[in-house]
């Protein structure tokens, strides 16, 4: 290894440059369409930009796509931010909460209410969709940002996550809040949750995303164009009845749909790796 | 400041009795340490002491109060960690003044006590460090410095230099008497070195088993162990113990020796005969001469050259199972070689014996 190290270093940049092109390809072609007038696209991909790009995003942005409903991208983009930040705090507010709980308190049934939490690992949105969405229905989490997220936040991954880091806090550092005078709450404040600050980035990243990929549920509880996400927007465009499918948009509006995603993986990287591959505290 | 009293303290983990009843009490200002070996019970007592166990029965007073149902913050206590227990996200400052904060002590007030505590461990330097930057001595002081701000009542010790290496150990053991000294604050170490124990206390309380074997000052322990187990396990190396018999007044030896009268306990034993166990510490094993009556006559197997000491393994012939090993620490210049034969006497007057089915000191 050591003395074909020029070599070595070659071929293992060649097949991570490789690699990126693979990735980067698809999305080289959306920038490109998104940049011609609709016409264009009929029948052919092209390879160059076009000459309309700030136009497309441009109208995306402001009007929508007509043929589909119409509603402007950027309320789709704003109700999937809303969206996929709510899911985000609210998982990482309830797993925190619950393994907190979990973990420093020895209340009675404490196993059980583990081993619940971690059942609903089984229990997806997909498999108990019919009756969430009879009891979202009840409560009136039609068309509305709270029925967008509440449904999604419970979370045995996250909670079992924090357990799991929580139990590798040594005893002494209770121990010591204890005397010290600081009670649970204190406690939670002042030493647990600075403590997880790397858990929790890593744990935003993914739930966001999550959030921001959801995609039958939105469509199932939201039936106002006001409220549609991005991700079902997309889809939408695709559908359009009796009308060529604008693709240069749809393009546009995927790209779009890219960005906050991107934005919140690469503003958290460095946190999100950190609290990936952190074993120290 | 306050003394810290114990009434019948039991405490059980599920049915296993750990404490078995222990009632003591510890003098205002005291440094107290508690050693045994693992397993013992000491910790356990510790954290009674501190609130992080509750008692299964009994009282614990410190000053005047029964603090023995309080929570941890309300017993007035400081406690400093075995590993230190820092709260790693914050720096030395915070650390120390965490409790303060806590308790919501004015900010000029917790400037005061930092800096004093800071200037006393030498920490002023570090205040704004956090405690992954600092050498294990350093967190050391910070976790003193922790208990030092809150000027509790009592500070509680468990096993706190147990994580540093030896020279260290010594450095921060002289400080910490030093600061006993200096704030005079009622103290309960835990360790199950008894050289920390012997160097730092004024009262050692000997734990076995999850009982009190000797309560006392140093000397006392040392020089009179109440005890076989006290006995054994106060000192370095370990008092010798050997199988004896009493006849007419006399200590006889398996080996078929007499050894000399021994005064003071001449009268208690008038009458007793039989199995006795006669404790000997190493460095009060003598040579003798070569003709003179009464000593061990023994053969060296081993020998240990410490500089200042010699210590000389040796094996003693007994009639019933051969050898009974015994180690002796003779002058430094004093080196017999392997195989050799040497004649050991017992200093006058520091012969311990126990009775060798209660295991209790005897007499004297």
């Amino acid at each position: 290894m050591v003395e074909h190290k020029g070599a070595h270093s070659v071929i293992s940049h060649l097949i991570l440059l490789l690699g990126a092109l693979l990735v980067l390809f698809p999305l080289y072609i959306a920038l490109v369409a998104a940049s011609h007038p609709a016409e264009a696209l009929i029948g052919t991909t092209p390879l160059w930009f076009g000459p309309r790009l700030s136009e497309n995003f441009g109208s995306v942005l402001g009007h929508g796509l007509q043929a589909a409903g119409g509603a402007p991208v950027w309320r789709m983009l704003l109700n999937s931010t809303i969206m996929a930040v709510g899911i985000s705090l609210g998982k990482i507010l309830i797993s925190l909460l619950s393994a907190f709980a979990i973990v420093y308190f020895r209340l009675p049934g404490r196993q059980i209410c583990f081993f619940l939490i971690f059942v609903t690992l089984m229990l997806p949105v997909e498999i108990r969709i019919v009756p969430t969405f009879e009891v979202a229905n009840h409560l009136g989490l039609i068309n509305n940002y709270p029925g967008l997220i509440f449904p999604l936040i419970a979370s045995a991954t996250a909670t079992f996550l924090y357990r799991q880091f929580f139990l590798t806090i040594p005893d002494e550092l209770l121990e010591a809040a204890r005397i010290d005078g600081a009670g649970p709450w204190r406690f939670f404040r002042d030493v647990v949750l600075p403590l997880s600050r790397t858990n929790t980035a890593a744990l935003f990243v993914v739930t966001f995303i999550y959030g921001w990929n959801q995609y039958l549920w939105p469509l199932l509880i939201t039936n106002q164009e006001s409220m549609y996400t991005v991700v079902m927007a997309i889809q939408r465009m695709v559908n359009v009845p009796d009308a060529p499918v604008e693709w240069n948009l749809v393009m546009t509006t995927a790209l779009l749909g890219l960005l906050p995603p991107l934005l919140v993986v690469l503003g958290m990287q460095r946190l999100f790796i950190k609290g990936l591959i952190e074993t120290e505290k | 400041m306050a003394g810290i009293e114990l009434r019948k303290v039991v405490k059980n983990f599920g049915k296993t009795q750990v404490i078995e009843g222990i009632s003591q009490s510890v003098p205002d200002g005291t440094f107290l340490v508690i050693v045994g070996p693992s397993g013992c019970g000491k910790s356990t007592v510790l954290r009674l002491i501190a609130g992080l166990e509750e008692v299964t029965s009994g009282e614990i007073f410190i000053g005047e109060r029964d603090v023995a149902r309080l929570e941890p913050k309300d017993r007035d206590v400081a406690m400093v960690f075995q590993n230190y227990a820092l709260y790693p996200h914050m720096s030395v400052r915070e650390n120390i003044c965490y409790g303060l904060k806590v308790r919501g002590l004015p900010k000029a007030e917790q400037e005061r006590r930092l800096a004093l505590a800071a200037d006393m461990l030498g920490l002023s330097e570090y205040l704004d460090r956090s405690p992954r930057q600092l050498s294990g001595g350093q967190r050391q002081r910070v976790a003193m410095g922790r208990a030092i701000v809150r000027e509790a009542a009592v500070f509680l010790f468990d096993e706190p230099l147990s994580n540093l290496d030896a020279s260290l150990r010594n450095q921060m053991r002289v400080e910490l008497r030093r600061l006993h000294e200096r704030l005079g604050t009622t103290s309960i170490y835990v360790t199950h070195d008894q050289v920390e124990a012997m160097t730092l206390a004024q009262r050692i309380m000997v734990m076995n088993q999850g009982h009190v074997e000797q309560y006392g000052t140093p000397d006392e322990l040392y020089l009179s162990p109440a005890t076989v187990f006290t006995a054994r396990f106060i000192g370095s190396p370990n008092m010798n113990m050997l199988r004896a018999s009493l006849e007419r007044g006399r200590l006889k030896l398996p080996g078929g020796t007499f050894l000399p009268p021994i005064p003071a306990t001449d009268a208690a034993f008038t009458g007793r005969a039989g199995e006795i166990l006669l404790g000997v510490r190493p460095e009060d094993l003598l040579p003798a001469g070569e003709n003179a009556p009464e000593t061990l006559r023994c053969r060296v197997e081993l020998v240990e050259v410490l500089g200042a000491d010699t210590l000389v393994h040796c094996a003693l012939p007994n009639e019933a199972e051969g050898q009974e090993p015994i180690i002796a620490r003779l002058e430094g210049s004093s080196r017999p070689g392997p195989g050799d034969v040497i004649h050991l006497g017992i200093r006058h007057g520091k012969a311990h014996l126990f009775d060798p089915v209660t295991k209790k000191r005897l007499a004297v």
